[in-house]
């Protein structure tokens, strides 16, 4: 079967996708914001509320039995997606930004003292910057960053900000906003050999390729479940056992607690330890449902997906004149940014929305690096595994009209 | 002609148009047409909160009471919509721009078919033509 051919059985999947918006067949190009769930999630979201919506870790009966079940088999199913050595290295949070908050304070607060290094880079989304800075207000510890080249790639001597003082690393896998794949690998290496800890922001990488935590040897690792087919308001954070033992805790209450006397409190294990409060049980279960449905594709068809997709969109980059493609590096995500010299990108986004086409304008989250770039904002098309080749030509032919009614 | 009958007239204007695609470029073209604001205008005293674009309008008050209007944007499609605005507030009396209806812009279907940020944008540049109209009576 052809690749268009599995692309367009795959798009059968995700209801959402199959409708008109303005008048005109949708193209949602807006994935790097949140991707589209398959039926299978829908079904599943529905058939825990149909069938044992029930709260987790404490009801001696049936349906809570069950519903306990099927989280801690969730839990298990990320490990796996992760490469994680035990479920208890796999954190329940409410996203990325969740989860940097929770390292930020249940790390941070006792392991960053005055003078310590917290090393970024430029490419950072908010989230990865503002907590850090909030970090360094309450220790006075000190924020690096890491700049980047035109391309939108860290500079080559990245490693030259890594120093002895470095206790902490918080890096962007993939920048949502370039689309640039940057080199985590060889940084988390750097980082230990100080003897620095290393936080991995995955957001934008775990739906474009297998990953496998141990083998990076990172410390952390977040990612959001609805960017990857999975429902919003649930993500992972996903810890060395060892470090996460290390940390105090972060949200108190129920399900973290061993026991609770006004004499003083006792903390549950891992992963329970940071899990206050009833969790997101449908959620959990979903997002386990989207990563079963998405590794079945296999990471093999998912790649060649993206290889497609590159270079039909490297095509539109290149061949509209005028246009402004922002961070070129060639290691990279079918995530595309650009601009037009005398063209606000709202103005761009409004004209394809009229034709059907969500993109997303503005700053995406990362002003710092639009700063850099001495720019505001740009357009931006962002692309999962059920865009088609066909949804890229009809994207270019709808740019270009786009451009000649703004000029 | 009466802010009414200006009303009026847009209402008409765009329901020749049938399509979105048509209304757009014809508020591109508006906003093509909008004479360029003068540099040392573009400041923050008349710079309008709230809108995703940057959008400048300033004021004045001739002898006769009547108020004239000058705007930019650096998005063509918000300047578009300053000008369509500004076409029916432009050289009336600060009491009649503070009292005028604004249900025209629903009557065009301009509302609906906005982004929420755009919307709270147009609405925060109506807000600022009304607080001239208040202050310059």
């Amino acid at each position: 079967m052809s690749i268009s051919q599995q692309i367009l059985n795959i798009r059968k999947e995700f209801p959402i996708l199959h409708q008109k918006v303005r008048g005109v067949e949708l193209v949602y190009l807006d994935n790097a914001a949140t991707t589209q769930k398959p039926e299978a999630v829908i079904a599943c979201i529905q058939e825990y509320y149909h069938q044992y919506n029930s709260n987790v870790h404490r009801g001696a009966h049936y349906l809570a039995n069950l519903a306990t079940a099927r989280m801690e088999e969730a839990r298990e199913m990320v490990k796996e997606f992760l490469g994680a050595s035990s479920v208890e290295e796999i954190i329940y949070t409410q996203g990325t930004t969740d989860g940097i908050n929770l390292v930020a304070y249940a790390w941070g607060n006792e392991n960053i003292k005055e003078g310590d290094e917290i090393l970024i880079a430029t490419s950072e989304h908010h989230a990865n910057i503002v907590p850090w800075q909030e970090l360094c207000k309450r220790t006075k510890g000190v924020l690096k960053v890491i700049p980047l080249n035109p391309d939108g790639s860290w500079v080559s001597n990245y490693a030259d900000w890594v120093s002895p003082k470095t206790k902490l690393v918080a890096v962007g896998w993939v920048s949502n906003a370039t689309g640039v794949v940057h080199p985590v690998a060889d940084m988390i290496q750097r980082a230990h050999a100080v003897g620095a800890k290393v936080l991995i922001d995955g957001a934008q990488a775990v739906s474009h390729f297998a990953l496998d935590v141990q083998q990076l040897n990172c410390d952390w690792l977040v990612f959001s479940g609805h960017k990857l087919f999975g429902p919003t308001g649930v993500g992972v954070l996903y810890g060395k056992k060892s470090v996460l033992e290390s940390m105090q805790v972060y949200r108190t209450g129920g399900e973290m607690i061993d026991r609770v006397s006004f004499s003083g409190t006792t903390f549950n294990q891992l992963p329970y330890k940071f899990e206050a409060g009833t969790p997101h049980i449908e959620g959990i279960i979903a997002l386990s449902e989207a990563i079963r449905w998405y590794k079945n594709l296999g990471w093999n068809f998912i790649h060649e997906v993206e290889v497609m997709q590159k270079s039909a969109m490297q095509d539109v980059m290149e061949s509209i004149p005028a246009l402004q493609w922002i961070g070129q590096a060639e290691n990279r995500v079918a995530l595309y940014s650009f601009v037009h010299p005398e063209i606000h990108p709202g103005d761009i986004g409004a004209l394809l929305d009229q034709q059907g086409i969500a993109v997303r304008t503005g700053h995406h989250c990362t002003q710092p690096l639009w700063e850099s770039m001495k720019l505001s904002g740009s357009a931006r098309a962002s692309f999962a595994v059920y865009n088609s080749e066909e949804e890229i030509a009809y994207f270019k032919k709808a740019l270009i009209k786009t451009l000649d009614m703004l000029l | 002609m009466s802010i009414i009958q200006k009303q009026q007239e847009l209402i008409s204007e765009f329901a020749m148009f049938p399509t979105w695609m048509e209304k757009y470029e014809y508020i591109i073209d508006l906003g093509k047409e909008l004479p360029v604001l003068d540099e040392s205008l573009k400041n923050e005293d008349h710079l309008i909160k709230g809108c995703q674009s940057r959008v400048w309008i300033s004021a004045r008050r001739s002898e006769n009471g009547a108020l004239h209007f000058t705007a930019d944007s650096d998005a063509i499609i918000t300047k578009g919509m300053v000008s369509l605005i500004l076409r029916v507030f432009e050289g009336e009396k600060g009491q009649d721009i503070v009292d005028a209806p604004m249900d025209f812009l629903k009557e065009i279907g301009l509302l609906e078919n906005l982004s929420p940020t755009r919307s709270n944008g147009l609405a925060a540049m109506i807000k600022q033509i009304k607080t001239y109209g208040l202050l310059m009576q």
